[in-house]
């Protein structure tokens, strides 16, 4: 209504002006230029301009896209006051040659534009409207080619002009006409994209990963045509103002979405193997549903999962289909194998991988995806129980291991302390002092491949009154002994089968530094009691030696001299070992 | 339209819409407005008791987006509502509701903000606790927020009439 108003009194105020010029000069040519000459009918006339520009764009609007949405039109104020309030900026640049040519020019770049955010809207609309009909495409299309060329022939006058007569406002229409190219060929990729989503009979999962790509050039071909642009007019006039806020957009855009992509590529390269399949015990003790989809997860049929490592780091989920589960040369995971994150949620692999398309955390717990398996877990161990009922999680198991070695550390010497305190008869270590000593040394010497376990048979040859002596390497750790694995003996399979960054490999190792440890505590236990047996060389052997090991026991000068006779393991370790080996003796001592 | 019964984001709604209709929480429904689409929503949300807002019962729309659950939906009340964390326009402005990442009003934590743990019964029962505990931290309706801190009484007033006027009385 208000435009119909504002259209009636414009087109009367022409007429008016020209019929007024016509009567006063009677000539086409005098006319002409009586109305160029009076600002006011200048005016009149710039006004009528710009109410016919406004019902041609309206018309090729209902030509094109028929009715605008709420939205779109709510976008197409707020853009386009950006873009008036940016060109007045500009304007303050090229003030020297602001004239008409500059105000036409203006308007059917803010007309173009218009039609390039439309085209953009309707594009992002197309993934939530229904099915599209043909003459919708059609029109798309046609709107799309016709921007596209006007941007070009834009772009090529610009060119022509600045290169015959020199940096001039051209310039600004030049980079503008630029991005606006870049922007509609982006727009039309993302369209080509979504027909082609349309037709498919399935979801496309990796469409969003192709438009994340699309926004990602765009972001790129505007920050270099900015930072061209920002130069040339910094050369030649000066700080260009209106493109400061577009341009620090951009920037930031194309930072956060470098920084998405990286984030996005960490956390989904490898997805096979960084994040464990469930497994069915794991499975059962949730309740099966993944919380993305909220559907069931299932682990039948989907026998896939990979014995060697996959290279791609995004498996072809959704595209064909079930994979067989003989599988082709290389296993490929199915979209909806369970897979499990560090922290233990679980999710179908292609909801996983959707989400970490956009944040790289557990959806559950919000924990980041991206951090080391060891210290997830060492959160997880901190902040509650390991879940019972699961198998051997190797990683949390040397954690608990670990927890429990510290806590034997600090409670240690505090509970070996009554046992030192009430030592046994004095003769005992001594009458068996001998016999201890070449036990421990000649296991060192002889057989050490078992070097924990040996200690234990040997022990049970000894008078009972020994058994605080024993070195009780299982007891202690409260891990079940395990007898170490001769390394050199290995097959290639079972070689093989430690390698690689997959869980299986993982606990591999873990098991067997696990029991490198415990032969390290061992041999260092039994170190420990030859030192506490044999006297020290100034001191008198006999009657004081039960003194000798009470004091020696609690006392730091041992821990040292322990360390000179491990060699090898440094004083922490050889303290700890002690209190631990302390720890041990008191067990035996009470059973 | 055969081809989006794959879509996660239907059999998504599709499971969420058996959930609410065979187990509602109290007072509340919700469901797609016709069968055609299953990504526009409506629901009906109770005054909480003790609250200005007692007695009324608001309707709001659901707006799914395609991408749901990954990406949050936007609520918006259908029906007058004064509250300090609703704009003028009926939108809801609660953390849960806005999407992970960029954080426009740089105050919410991540944690608090759309996952695809929630739910349609989440959203609706975080607005019910929202009506009676605003949080004048995120004004969205300015004035609202001033007058909940400031003139609470004239804050009930001002509420009570428009549940009133809510309700069609």
């Amino acid at each position: 209504m208000r435009f119909a108003i504002f259209g009636c009194l414009s087109t009367a105020l022409t007429i008016a002006v020209v019929a007024n010029a016509w009567a006063q000069r009677g000539q086409f040519f005098t006319a002409c230029i009586h109305l160029t000459r009076s600002s006011a009918s200048l005016m009149i006339l710039l006004n009528m301009g710009l109410y016919i520009t406004i019902l041609l764009g309206r018309a090729l609007q209902r030509l094109f896209f028929g009715q605008l949405r709420a939205l779109e039109v709510e976008h197409l104020y707020e853009r386009s006051w950006f873009a008036v309030t940016e060109t007045c900026l500009a304007m303050t640049i090229f003030r020297d040659e602001f004239d008409i040519r500059f105000i036409i020019l203006f308007g059917l770049l803010l007309l173009v534009k218009i039609f390039h955010w439309i085209v953009q809207d309707r594009v992002e609309f197309m993934e939530q409207a229904p099915n599209p009909s043909v003459g919708w495409h059609v029109r798309m299309q046609t709107i799309t080619a016709i921007l596209a060329a006007i941007d070009l022939a834009m772009i090529v006058y610009a060119v022509q002009y600045t290169r015959t007569r020199g940096p001039s406002m051209m310039i600004i229409f030049g980079f503008e006409y630029t991005i606006l190219l870049s922007l509609v060929l982006s727009t039309f990729v993302k369209y080509l994209l979504h027909s082609y989503d349309l037709r498919r009979d399935r979801p496309w999962e990796e469409k969003s990963m192709y438009i994340f790509y699309v926004d990602l050039m765009h972001d790129f071909e505007k920050l270099v045509t900015y930072f061209c642009f920002f130069g040339i007019v910094v050369y030649y006039y000066s700080l260009p103002l209106h493109i400061v806020r577009d341009l620090y957009m951009t920037l930031r855009s194309f930072i956060h979405r470098c920084r998405d992509l990286i984030q996005y590529r960490r956390a989904t390269a490898n997805m096979n193997e960084r994040y464990p399949d469930a497994t069915p015990e794991e499975l059962s003790a949730t309740d099966r549903v993944c919380i993305i989809c909220r559907e069931e997860m299932d682990i039948a049929g989907n026998n896939v999962v990979p014995a060697a490592p996959v290279n791609n780091g995004q498996p072809r989920a959704g595209a064909g289909g079930r994979v067989p589960a003989a599988g082709g040369p290389r296993p490929i995971a199915h979209p909806d194998t369970p897979k499990k994150l560090y922290c233990g949620h679980i999710f179908h692999f292609h909801c996983l991988r959707s989400w970490l398309e956009r944040q790289q955390s557990c959806p559950t717990c919000r924990r980041s995806v991206l951090e080391q398996p060891s210290a997830a877990a060492a959160q997880q161990a901190a902040g509650r129980p390991p879940a019972g009922g699961a198998p051997g999680n190797a990683v949390n198991d040397f954690q608990a291991f670990w927890q429990q070695h510290q806590q034997l550390f600090a409670g240690g010497v505090l509970h070996a302390a009554p046992g030192v305190n009430t030592p046994g008869p004095s003769v005992q270590p001594q009458a068996n002092g001998g016999a201890t000593a070449a036990n421990p040394i000649r296991t060192l010497m002889g057989e050490p491949q078992n070097l924990p376990t040996s200690s234990i048979p040997d022990g049970m040859m000894f008078p009972i009154t020994l058994t605080p002596l024993i070195p009780l390497t299982g007891a202690h750790s409260g891990q079940p002994q395990t007898i170490p694995p001769v390394l050199d003996h290995l097959s290639d399979e079972q070689l093989q089968s430690m390698e690689g960054r997959s869980r299986e490999a993982m606990m591999e190792r873990i098991r067997a530094l696990q029991n490198i440890q415990h032969q390290l505590t061992g041999v260092i236990t039994q170190l420990m009691q030859i030192s506490q047996i044999i006297p020290p060389p100034s001191a008198t052997p006999g009657a004081e030696s039960g003194s000798g090991i009470g004091t020696s026991r609690s006392g730091d000068s041992d821990g040292a001299g322990v360390n000179a006779g491990a060699g090898s393991s440094s004083s922490s370790s050889a303290a700890r070992d002690e209190t631990v080996d302390k720890k041990g003796k008191g067990v035996a001592q009470e059973s | 339209m055969n081809r989006r019964i794959g879509s996660t984001a239907l059999k998504r709604l599709m499971t969420e819409y058996k959930e609410l209709t065979t187990n509602p929480p109290e007072g509340i429904t919700a469901g797609p407005i016709t069968e055609d689409d299953f990504f526009t929503w409506e629901a009906l949300i109770p005054g909480p008791d003790d609250t200005p807002y007692e007695g009324g019962v608001f309707s709001a729309t659901l707006t799914f987006p395609k991408d749901y659950p990954l990406s949050p939906p936007v609520m918006k009340f259908t029906c007058p509502m004064f509250h300090p964390n609703v704009y003028a326009d009926g939108t809801v402005c609660i953390s849960i509701l806005h999407p992970p990442g960029d954080d426009p009003n740089m105050y919410e934590h991540a944690s608090e903000r759309w996952s695809p743990v929630q739910s349609v019964e989440k959203i609706l029962l975080s607005v019910v606790s929202m009506l009676a505990e605003p949080n004048d931290e995120s004004g969205a309706n300015v004035e609202a927020s001033k007058m909940w801190r400031e003139d609470r009484k004239k804050f009930d007033e001002v509420v009570r009439a428009n549940t009133l006027r809510a309700l069609g009385l």
